[in-house]
């Protein structure tokens, strides 16, 4: 059989179980790969989610101090963005498992210090999907916000990723537009957009500021004004 | 898996009078980077979410009084522990949380927090982002 039956979340599962490396490709409007080692995952990419900054450099050749900092953002990097792209595939919004198919490579893209077993990587997505619930009564990465003509507040402060997110909002961004333009997660820019709108900088297009709804629970249905890392953990 | 430049990064703080759990978080998205850990008897999941959550509101409480300065540090005192969190920055746009967990019994808090800080300190400055020597920061 050339595509596998199973669910993608089960054949990933299955393939690091058994300690497989080579590539399990997805196809569909939500298409990517993960690369797999030994069964650890090394690195995962898909279509709607941006790869690490083509502005970082791999570590390597630079030993000291210089090259330890360089190795920390670059395996940052390479990790947020395997994540990202993971919680894509993975929460596909199609009613069917998309297709995969795997195929044995020998030395498959990524490095092993940056990798992250399956049991890390499921639960690093599980805990991101229950976020996303929470945030789903007020953005996600596909809202459209606008910035906030009038600030009612004397002043805020914001930091230096928020700042680059509100300067680069043109008439109608989505997070997704935003991270692509900066490279960064789509993931971690819906969050920063959350706190914007939290901050009352932004609100969702068509809606005014004081109009936007807080985010909501959706399986007890209680609502919460706040985001809670805890709660994503915790339920 | 060989042991990521987080873990190695963590190790340094083991060292800490009284230490339970070390680990790096996230703090825009409250992922655990690395973790180093002497008793498996605390949830590393709970206590680094609860840290990612003390974070985001003092971010949140930073930004709406428009205070000048965002989180340095932040002590939680339990019964039986104290939770240290400290805003980390070891390269230009690396935003990570810091938390360490010491044992009440075994640590002093006051020198927890100096060796702590030290540590921070000593990542001050740092030239290097990773990112090309044309893009680097002044």
């Amino acid at each position: 059989m050339y595509f596998n039956r199973d669910p993608l979340i089960v054949r990933l599962g299955k393939l690091a179980e058994s300690g497989q490396t080579g590539v399990l490709r997805v196809s569909g409007a939500v298409g990517g790969a993960f690369y797999l080692s030994e069964g650890d995952v090394l690195y995962a990419e898909s279509k709607r989610t941006p790869e690490p900054s083509k502005w970082l450099v791999p570590p390597g050749g630079h030993p000291g101090e210089a090259d330890a900092a360089r190795s920390l953002a670059w395996t940052f990097a390479v990790r947020e963005a395997t994540v990202d792209a993971a919680l894509e595939l993975l929460s596909g919004g199609s009613r069917h498992s998309p297709r995969h198919r795997f195929k044995e490579l020998e030395s498959p893209p990524g490095d092993r210090s940056s990798g992250m077993s399956f049991a890390a990587l499921h639960a690093e997505v599980t805990r991101r999907q229950e976020i996303v619930k929470q945030l789903s009564g007020s953005v996600t990465a596909d809202t459209t916000v606008v910035r906030n003509p009038r600030i009612e507040a004397p002043g805020l402060q914001v930091s230096a990723l928020q700042w680059a997110l509100l300067i680069r909002m043109g008439d109608g961004s989505t997070p997704r537009d935003l991270a692509w333009e900066l490279d960064h997660s789509v993931f971690g820019t819906t969050v920063e957009v959350f706190r914007l709108i939290s901050l009352r900088l932004l609100s969702v297009a068509g809606l005014a500021a004081s109009e936007t709804p807080r985010a909501a629970d959706a399986p007890s249905g209680r609502r919460h004004d706040t985001m809670s890392f805890l709660r994503a953990v915790t339920q | 898996m060989p042991e990521s430049p987080f873990e190695a990064l963590l190790s340094q703080v083991r060292q800490i009078d009284g230490f339970v759990l070390g680990c790096l978080i996230d703090a825009s998205t409250g992922m655990v980077l690395g973790h180093v850990q002497d008793r498996e008897d605390l949830s590393l999941r709970v206590a680094a979410a609860g840290a990612a959550d003390v974070a985001n509101v003092i971010s949140l409480m930073a930004g709406e009084l428009a205070a000048n300065g965002g989180l340095e540090d932040a002590i939680i005192t339990l019964s039986g522990h104290y939770h240290l969190i400290r805003q980390f920055s070891p390269a230009p746009r690396l935003q990570f949380l810091l938390l360490v967990v010491l044992d009440r019994a075994e640590a002093n808090l006051a020198m927890a927090h100096r060796e702590l800080r030290d540590f921070d300190m000593s990542f001050v400055g740092r030239p290097d982002s990773g990112l090309p020597d044309r893009l680097q920061r002044a």
